[in-house]
This record gives structure tokens, C-alpha cells and sequence, in this order.
């Protein structure tokens, strides 16, 4: 194995890319502008889907952590999920308000407004951007697992408060889209923004696969000393090459 | 095509390019310790 691809990584993988294709076809050539929101439509093909898996990553983040805290299931493998799927999160989450502000600049005239939609999500952001930090805080891997998962749910807090917030207070975000009786979007748009989902959905799994077993391999490594055997080999190698030049 | 609709298209497919990249190079370079550490030191 060259990395941490195996076939069943690789079928993710080549499923998302198309998935991702076929979402970026139909968003940018094959939809028709919106009636109210004309080419800026075309953001909402991605821009949910994207906010979506942030807070479904955080979601599996507080899952992970639960399972780790409870004694019955307690084992460093959620604690590792825990953490990758917090940094996949983190990158969705970034990416949410990246293309959150770049829809509103147009729309409503303002890169940013404080708005309890967006001051959630970027309070989401920097709680798991802090849970992060929390984890790099050295200490036995015990109590740094332990520490971290009482960290990763108080984090989670936020999340159903980032979903629900359209609905507890007057927002200027936009309510939810599909998620209610009468769906605000039909046909081709429809399809294109459902594939979005798929697509970014694949690209999260794909990603905390990947980065899971890269967390694993070089947790193994540090565990076995690994590091310590190659620092002292490339030690060896260059007093080698010291002695021959 | 609308500027704002290409900006958020292009940051948010290349940034989740660049950290996938990193995952995939980070894995390549662990897996290729791992294997140097275990065949051990070299004559």
C-alpha cells in the first residue's frame, strides 16, 4: 500500500468526482437564472450542501466524543474520529461562510451582517477551531482524549442553534429551502442542488476516511518509536555521508 | 459567468482540492516511514 488508499477509498473517491461534476455542470450551464435571485442561484447549488456537511461533521464530532465518554464503548478510535471529522468540519465550515459572504455581497450589499445565522456559524467555527487547539495541548493521551471529548460536545452546543436559528429568530439569512412542506426549489434546480448534497456528502466521508487513517498511522508510529528509530537513522546516514565526502 | 457565482465555485472546489491533496501526500509520506522504520537501519 502506497498510502492510505484502498479500493474501497478509491470508489468513494471516483463516485464524488463525478457526483461533484455533474453538480457543476448543472449549477453554472445547464440551470436557468432564478426569477428573483438571476445568476446568484447558482451558489445555492453548493453553498447549503456545504453548510450541511459542516454541521454534520461537527455532529459526528459530538457522537464520537459521547461514545468516547461512555464507558462501555470508550476506545481511542473515536477519539480519533472525533478529531478528524472536527478538522473536516472545520474546513466546511470556513467554506460556508466564505460562500455566504460572496452570495451576500451581491444580494445584500454587505460581505458580512450580524445576522444569527452567520454569528452562529462563526461562533461554530471558532468553538471547533478552539477544539482543535485542545487537542494539540500536550498531557497522556488518556485525559487529552477525555479533555477533548467534553470539549467536542460543549462545542457541539451550537450546532442545532446554527440550524434552527432561521427559525428562532427574524433573520435576514433565507429560511430553509427543501426542508419544508412546499419545497422553495423545483425541477432541474431541484436536482441539481439534491446532487450537490450527494456530492459534497461523498467528498466528507472521502475526506475523514483518508484523514482517519493518516491520524492512525502516525499515532501507531509515535506509539512504536517509530520517530525516534528514524531520527537516529537519518543521524546514521549523515554522519555517513560526513565521513565519505 | 457571474463573478461572485465563478469566485465561490473556484474557492470552494479549490480548497477542498488542496486539503484533500494534503491528506493523500501526508499518508504517502507516513506510509513511506513506516515502512523505512520497520525494515530498520541500513549497512
Amino acid at each position: 500500500m502506497k498510502g492510505t488508499a484502498t479500493t474501497l477509498t478509491r470508489v468513494l473517491g471516483f463516485c464524488a468526482l463525478v457526483t461533484l461534476a455533474g453538480t457543476v455542470v448543472l449549477g453554472l450551464w445547464t440551470t436557468p437564472p432564478d426569477v428573483v435571485q438571476g445568476e446568484l442561484v447558482r451558489l445555492i447549488y453548493i453553498h447549503p450542501a456545504i453548510a450541511t456537511m459542516g454541521e454534520v461533521a461537527f455532529g459526528v464530532t459530538a457522537l464520537a466524543s459521547l461514545l468516547y465518554l461512555w464507558r462501555r464503548t470508550r476506545d481511542r478510535r473515536w477519539d480519533l474520529l472525533a478529531g478528524v471529522s472536527a478538522e473536516v468540519g472545520v474546513v466546511f465550515a470556513s467554506l460556508t461562510l466564505v460562500t455566504g459572504s460572496i452570495w451576500g455581497r451581491p444580494t445584500w450589499g454587505v460581505w458580512w451582517t450580524w445576522d444569527a445565522r452567520l454569528t452562529t456559524t462563526a461562533l461554530l467555527l471558532a468553538l471547533f477551531l478552539g477544539y482543535l487547539a485542545l487537542r494539540r495541548v500536550p498531557g497522556e493521551a488518556g485525559s487529552r482524549a477525555t479533555r477533548s471529548a467534553i470539549g467536542g460536545l460543549v462545542a457541539a452546543v451550537d450546532v442545532p442553534i446554527v440550524h434552527y436559528s432561521v427559525n428562532w429568530w427574524r433573520t435576514l439569512h433565507q429560511g430553509s429551502t427543501l426542508l419544508r412542506r412546499k419545497p422553495l426549489i423545483h425541477g432541474v434546480q431541484l436536482e441539481a442542488m439534491l446532487l450537490g448534497f450527494v456530492a459534497f456528502a461523498l467528498i466528507y466521508a472521502w475526506l475523514v476516511v483518508h484523514r482517519y487513517r493518516v491520524e492512525d498511522l502516525a499515532t501507531r508510529l509515535e506509539d512504536r518509536g517509530f520517530e525516534t528509530a528514524l531520527a537516529e537513522r537519518r543521524a546514521e546516514a549523515d554522519e555517513l555521508l560526513e565521513v565519505v565526502s | 459567468m457571474n463573478g461572485y457565482v465563478a469566485a465561490g465555485y473556484l474557492v470552494s472546489l479549490s480548497t477542498l482540492a488542496a486539503y484533500a491533496g494534503w491528506v493523500v501526500r501526508r499518508g504517502r509520506q507516513l506510509a513511506r516511514d513506516k515502512r523505512r522504520a520497520e525494515a530498520g537501519p541500513t549497512p
